[in-house]
């Protein structure tokens, strides 16, 4: 038995080791040619002259990078951290409840429930965004409803403002945290609950000691599908802050698409992809494989 | 039993026979409005005294090229007009659409041979970019003898100095100015820009402006008193330090507000007349007012891309649309002023011949409305442009 068993286990490595291009052939040109490639044009573009209507010169320049790190775009590179980081957060305090109560007493409506979290997906980002707008409105349900109750006296103003980017960014993006959350809590061994309240562990206790650490890698896989996605995002700023909340999306397409400056846009684009790739390194570094697994 | 399927059976006669007449009546009218024409002979005698055909080389042509593949802004032109356009002549027309002209600049810069016979909507400065860029190709002007012949004088004479006569043809010219709701906004100094640019707090976070950096600027620069296309530093720190004072009044920057308007969240929206004229289709309360210190005005230009496949299509398209009455049928859809001479009297709207900058020649103090030109979207113009506008989003 153990005889056949090795050979079968040799065999299978010898087959996969030969046909490992076939298998990962595809998905590598796929990767190469729709990520690897624009990002290089993007960044070759980074380092060319723009002329008089912003037509792009072949020559080598570093300017385009002096104008990227001045800091009034620090300023809005900062302010989109900041946001990404809130909404990360907000993000965090909302799902990993949510994500908690249906792994641990969602019992047999436990695919309904996440299948409802799941379910806005189901529509365009885009009409979501703008049903969104028709709810935090000065005169949307959300103002209108809280008047006809008497909580408040004016309506209050959402719409337009860094909040209601704020708020957006977490609508759109709360479903990427509850999902690798609810992974990892789903896998979470009940018997090491059991055995922390036994030795004497307070709720609390077990929570931050045992539940915590166990499902840090949905928490940071979460992280990476939020923080990322938000901290680039242009979509939510431009629909729900009236083009008024300019973050580093935002910034990025305003010089490729109204100045016309396709360079110093490119730099801004890879500042901004810069940032975006330390951050995932540090968030796997400390996530760890378990991060990574999730996501994957 | 046999009687209740002999009153089916009626019921359905009844609904065929009226399925027929239906039909009969769409095919019977939509021939009256586009008759097709297969010879060159026939085209010619098909058209309305005093409308002027292509010449038989562009007609016989287009009809081989047989397709026109056209790039346009949104879906805002009457689809009437390029299926009657497409029947008479048996070509095909595909239509593609944009949404801002820095998408089509960046399109083919990108991608120059991207295959489109026409760009419609680019609006002057749009236009002048492309042509800046060699993305527009000179025209055939004899190709277009109801262009030649219908467009106004003064029309003419603004695109020779813009020194774009051989790039292209104006359809339409267009004010930008502002839209309000009378409900909320009485104030005395209608029509004025004030109303727009100072700030009031009776309208505090009721304001919009357009999102178009150069609109935006311009307007407060001719609302100060100073060229649009000022190059001037000092000038446009006044432009400025005017738009600051107006930001914490500003609610969105939104070049078709017509929501906000309606959901009367905006009392007052920074607009084009034309679109105002649009938004007042669904809004009849909403009223537009042409600043009497003047505005920015513009020419929406038509050109044709160097990549182009199907000129003489192209050329046969614009021959077409300017013949008064299909012109006519353009203008009432996008409520620009229309630059085709004969079309104001055909104008079956009297609230459109009296709305503001509807007709050209009925604008007073034409002087005061300025055209923007490149020295706002080149060199130091765009530098300190781009300054501002990333301080007021800020």
């Amino acid at each position: 038995m153990a005889a056949v068993s090795v050979k079968d286990k040799k065999k299978t490595i010898n087959v996969s080791s030969s046909r490992l291009p076939v298998y990962i052939g595809p998905i590598t040109g796929w990767i190469v040619i729709f990520v690897f490639v624009p990002l290089g044009v993007v960044l070759y573009f980074s380092f060319l002259r723009a002329g008089l209507f912003g037509e792009i010169i072949n020559i080598f320049t570093f300017e385009n990078y002096k104008t990227a790190f001045q800091i009034k775009y620090a300023q809005i590179f900062l302010r989109s951290f900041q946001l990404a980081c809130e909404a990360n957060i907000l993000c965090i305090l909302i799902g990993y409840p949510l994500a908690y109560w249906i792994a641990r007493y969602g019992g047999r409506w436990k695919t309904r429930l996440m299948s409802l979290v799941i379910r806005p997906s189901w529509t365009c980002y885009l009409i979501r965004l703008y049903a969104f707008k028709t709810i935090v409105g000065r005169t949307g349900l959300l103002n209108s409803f809280l008047l006809s109750i008497k909580l408040i006296s004016a309506p209050l103003e959402i719409l337009f403002t860094p909040t209601a980017v704020l708020i957006g960014l977490v609508y759109t993006w709360l479903p990427f945290m509850i999902l690798p959350l609810y992974a990892s809590l789903e896998g979470l061994n009940p018997r090491l609950l059991e055995a922390a309240e036994d030795l004497g562990a307070t709720p609390f206790q077990t929570f931050i000691k045992v539940t915590l650490p166990l499902t840090k890698g949905g928490l940071i896989a979460g992280s990476i599908l939020v923080f990322i996605p938000s901290l680039g995002d242009w979509l939510v700023p431009h629909v729900l802050g009236g083009r008024r909340v300019l973050m580093a999306g935002s910034l990025v397409a305003y010089h490729f698409m109204e100045v016309g400056n396709i360079p110093v846009g490119a730099s801004l684009a890879v500042s901004l992809s810069t940032i975006v790739i330390l951050a995932l390194y540090i968030l796997i570094k400390v996530g760890g494989k378990g991060a990574l697994e999730r996501i994957v | 039993m046999v009687k209740e399927i002999k009153e089916s059976s009626k019921g359905y006669k009844f609904m065929i026979g009226i399925l027929t007449v239906v039909l009969c009546f769409s095919f019977l009218t939509g021939m009256a409005l586009a008759k097709p024409v297969k010879t060159y002979n026939e085209y010619v005698a098909s058209l309305p005294a005093g409308y002027q055909p292509v010449p038989r080389a562009c007609f016989e042509q287009a009809k081989k090229e047989g397709k026109l593949n056209i790039l346009i802004w949104a879906e805002w032109w009457p689809a009437e007009l390029f299926e009657n356009y497409s029947e008479q002549f048996g070509i095909d027309v595909v239509q593609d659409h944009y949404s801002s002209y820095d998408e089509v600049i960046t399109k083919f810069k990108l991608y120059p041979k991207a295959e489109y016979d026409l760009v419609i909507g680019m609006g002057l400065s749009g236009f002048g970019r492309m042509v800046g860029l060699n993305q527009i190709q000179k025209l055939n002007s004899n190709w277009v003898p109801n262009v030649t012949k219908y467009t106004a004088d003064s029309v003419k004479k603004d695109w020779r100095r813009l020194g774009f006569a051989e790039y292209g043809i104006v359809y339409c010219a267009y004010f930008s100015g502002y839209a309000y709701n009378p409900k909320y906004v009485d104030d005395a100094r209608i029509p004025s820009m004030a109303v727009l640019l100072e700030p009031n707090a009776k309208y505090k976070g009721r304001v919009t402006l357009v999102d178009d950096m150069f609109e935006v600027i311009g307007d407060a620069l001719i609302y100060l008193g100073y060229p649009v296309n000022s190059t001037d530093e000092k000038q446009l720190m006044e432009a400025k330090k005017l738009l600051m004072k107006l930001k914490p009044h500003v609610m969105a920057f939104d070049t078709w507000p017509k929501r906000l308007l309606f959901e009367e969240e905006a009392w007052v929206a920074m607009t084009w007349m034309g679109d105002a004229w649009n938004m007042h289709a669904d809004l009849p309360n909403l009223k537009a007012a042409l600043p009497l210190e003047g505005s920015t005005i513009a020419y929406d230009p038509i050109g044709l891309p160097p990549s182009s496949t199907h000129p003489a299509a192209a050329h046969l398209f614009l021959n077409y649309i300017f013949r008064p009455d299909a012109n006519v049928i353009l203008t009432e859809t996008v409520g620009h002023s229309p630059v085709n001479t004969a079309v104001p009297e055909l104008l079956s709207s009297e609230e459109l011949k009296k709305w503001p900058g509807a007709v050209l020649s009925k604008v007073s103090n034409l002087n005061r409305y300025q055209f923007l030109n490149s020295d706002s979207y080149t060199g130091k113009g765009l530098e300190l442009r781009t300054e501002i506008w990333e301080e007021l989003k800020r």
